[in-house]
């Protein structure tokens, strides 16, 4: 993540002309810098909020380990230990001062290190990321499509009212109505647990297809309709359509080749925001479903007050969050040949 | 002219020209316009276009004149089939002697972009903003002949460019609209409406965004091609100067009705619609001295949405009386070749 920073950073004062300074001239490289810099003030917001709200939540690592039996002495025994009883911005010191080089500390509860247990436990979540993505947008872009076809038609309405009956539907209650028809009801899957891909990949899917789908409709629904009306839109008012039909092409390769691709940016935009919404739905459906992903751990880490972990954690989504925004601005530039980053050349 | 050797329209059909001297089996004009309605229903029902009859000839250039919403755009996209669904059209329209209206959709796909072709105002939003000029181009070519091979098509758009003249056609083929000039980009247009060889171009105001020098070149290029091709145009603009230089009929539109058409010459020479004596006197004159006011038609054209007794120009015309107000004025050929609905003609002694 740091390599287009130290190559710009030791830029020398050189020539104008220099090959240094085409490359750091370069506009697209600006505008990664910009946005890498912004990153780092976004991501240290982020961890530092985070930090001073875990410390004013009641009780901390040692009582949670303890229980509620543990007497005063104890408690301040094993605070001592792990270090809780030094300062707040201290403690905040020493964990940045930990990730400069390279360490994200270890849990206060198991002593794993942190890396190890983001390792084993983020590919469980973005696996489930993955699957509700390509659920909600394989399924969106054909319905959009077909409702685009012929607006106001059969289609069009059937699908516009259920979507809007979708967006209202809760992914905790969808999770667990379909836990009650596919697993209690019918037993066609699994109410809880996790396969991982390595073991069986068609179990894995098993396993996974409640959770995803539970995360994916509400976003299914909304994609669908935001990349509908935009389609809509384009097909009613733009005149490249116009101009498209009168050269005798067909009304579907309209929608496929000519309007698709000018209709793209705003889904483009609501998916990249709605990573941070699906990231925190994770922390939900990962309890519902036991599965062991990292919002399952976030959770149980913020109850254990394992300040490590959780850090860590955000830290992780808050890469996730940055990084998926950034690359939505970047599809942007490599769809539509107008924008370009930096320079108006 | 290599392009029209390899163009699509060299299916077996011979020359558009040979054909029209031929007389053939259509032997009449190429398109013929009778008596087309078309309203717009919606919460009031306008009609845009209201008995509108005229003919084109082939290898002709006639001229739809008039204000906008006056019917001539309508008209024209009642021709190409390319009106919204809450539009109306009845009356007839036939091209080569078939039947236009009513035409199922996929035989009416192949006859836009096909034997007829269209171009239009605004080049800069004409154009898909995110597609590559060349591939817009050979998708003209391919739609109406999917049996050209990517090569010829590339070979075919080149020749395309070039025959519209646009500058540096290789590099053209794989650059962005944004990246041409209004022009250009009017050309690039120009060359995927002449694909497929179309019989007749209809060119709805496809000047007026486009400055004065750069309008000139393309109405010349738009002139030479029509020779060269033996196309018939429609050119639809508001602009009777544009009109008197590039036409060769002139139908002078108000209220969604013809209301003069005569040849060019004759049309200018004596002008009898009071209509189109006002436009006229709007057009500014270098001979005029400066800080004149600029005249103007005064009021405003009628709601169409209302349905008109008498002449819909009456309200607006110096030359109106109660007649004006209550009988509709026929269109009708008064003088050889002249056709006009008006009761009050300019330069014609009042008849008892």
């Amino acid at each position: 993540m740091s390599s287009s920073a130290s190559a710009s950073l030791p830029a020398p004062v050189a020539g104008r002309a220099g090959p240094l300074a085409r490359v750091t001239g370069s506009p697209l490289l600006q505008f990664l810098g910009r946005r890498l810099l912004a990153a780092i003030v976004v991501l240290w917001g982020v961890t530092f909020l985070t930090f001073v709200v875990l410390n004013h939540l009641p009780g901390n690592a040692a009582q949670q380990l303890l229980g509620i039996n543990a007497t005063p002495a104890e408690i301040h025994q094993l605070s001592v230990k792990l270090g809780l009883d030094k300062p707040l911005l201290t403690r905040y010191g020493e964990w940045l001062h930990g990730l400069v080089t390279g360490s994200l500390g270890h849990s206060l509860a198991s002593g794993q290190s942190v890396t190890s247990i983001l390792a084993s436990d983020l590919p469980v979540t973005f696996e489930l990321i993955a699957f509700a993505f390509v659920i909600s947008l394989g399924f969106a872009v054909p319905i959009a499509l077909l409702a685009a076809r012929r607006p106001a038609g059969i289609f069009d309405r059937a699908s516009m009212l259920l979507s809007m009956a979708g967006l209202s539907i809760a992914n905790y209650v969808l999770a667990l109505v379909l836990v009650y028809f596919f697993a209690v009801k019918l037993n066609w899957l699994p109410a809880l647990g996790w396969v991982p891909p390595s073991r069986s990949l068609s179990q894995n899917l098993k396993y996974l297809i409640m959770p995803a789908v539970s995360i994916a409709l509400a976003l299914l629904c909304f994609y669908a309709r935001l990349l509908r009306a935009d389609l809509v839109e384009q097909l009613r008012d733009e005149d490249y359509v116009t101009t498209a039909r009168a050269k005798g092409v067909g009304p579907w390769r309209i929608i496929l080749r000519h309007a698709l691709r000018n209709s793209v940016f705003g889904l483009i935009t609501v998916v990249a925001l709605n990573l941070g919404t699906l990231l925190g739905a994770t922390v939900i459906i990962e309890q519902i479903f036991g599965l062991p992903g990292i919002g399952h751990e976030l959770l149980s880490a913020i109850n254990s007050r394992d300040v490590p972990v959780v850090e860590g954690t955000v830290l992780v989504f808050g890469v996730i969050v940055v990084l998926a925004n950034l690359i939505a601005d970047l599809l942007y530039s490599a769809l539509d040949p107008r924008v370009k980053y930096g320079s108006a050349n | 002219m290599s392009a029209n050797d390899a163009g699509p329209a060299a299916t077996g059909e011979p020359a558009v020209v040979s054909q029209a001297e031929e007389g053939g089996a259509a032997g009449g004009p190429l398109l013929e316009v009778t008596d087309l309605r078309v309203d717009f229903h919606g919460a009031r029902t306008v009609r845009a276009v209201d008995g509108l009859s005229y003919t084109v000839p082939r290898a002709r250039t006639v001229a739809l004149i008039g204000e906008s919403g006056s019917g001539k755009t309508v008209s024209s996209r009642a021709i190409m089939g390319l009106l919204p669904e809450s539009a109306r059209v009845v009356g007839s329209i036939r091209f080569e002697g078939e039947e236009l209206i009513g035409l199922p959709e996929p035989k009416m796909r192949s006859i836009r972009g096909g034997s007829i072709a269209m171009i239009f105002q605004d080049p800069a939003r004409s154009l898909n903003p995110t597609m590559r000029i060349g591939a817009q181009i050979t998708e003209a070519i391919h739609t109406h002949d999917r049996s050209v091979s990517d090569a010829a098509a590339f070979d075919h758009a080149i020749e395309l460019m070039e025959l519209v003249r646009l500058p540096a056609a290789r590099e053209r083929f794989r650059q962005y609209p944004h990246q041409l000039s209004g022009g250009m980009r009017q050309r690039v247009m120009i060359a995927m409406a002449l694909s497929a060889r179309p019989k007749l171009l209809i060119a709805d105001e496809a000047t007026t965004a486009l400055d004065v020098t750069t309008q000139a070149q393309i109405m010349e290029l738009l002139r030479d091609l029509q020779r060269r091709l033996g196309m018939a145009v429609i050119m639809i603009s508001h602009d009777l100067g544009l009109a008197a230089s590039f036409a060769d009929d002139v139908l002078v539109m108000y209220a969604g009705r013809a209301v003069e058409r005569a040849p060019t010459r004759k049309l200018f020479s004596q002008v009898r619609m009071q209509y189109t004596r006002a436009l006229l006197g709007a057009i500014p004159r270098l001979e005029n001295p400066p800080h004149l006011p600029l005249a103007a038609v005064p009021g405003q054209p009628p709601d169409l949405s209302v349905q008109q007794l008498g002449c819909p120009f009456a309200p607006r015309c110096p030359a109106a009386s109660q007649k004006c107000v209550e009988v509709r004025p026929p269109f009708a050929e008064q003088e050889p070749e002249h056709l006009w609905a008006c009761w009050h003609p300019a330069g014609v002694e009042p008849r008892s």
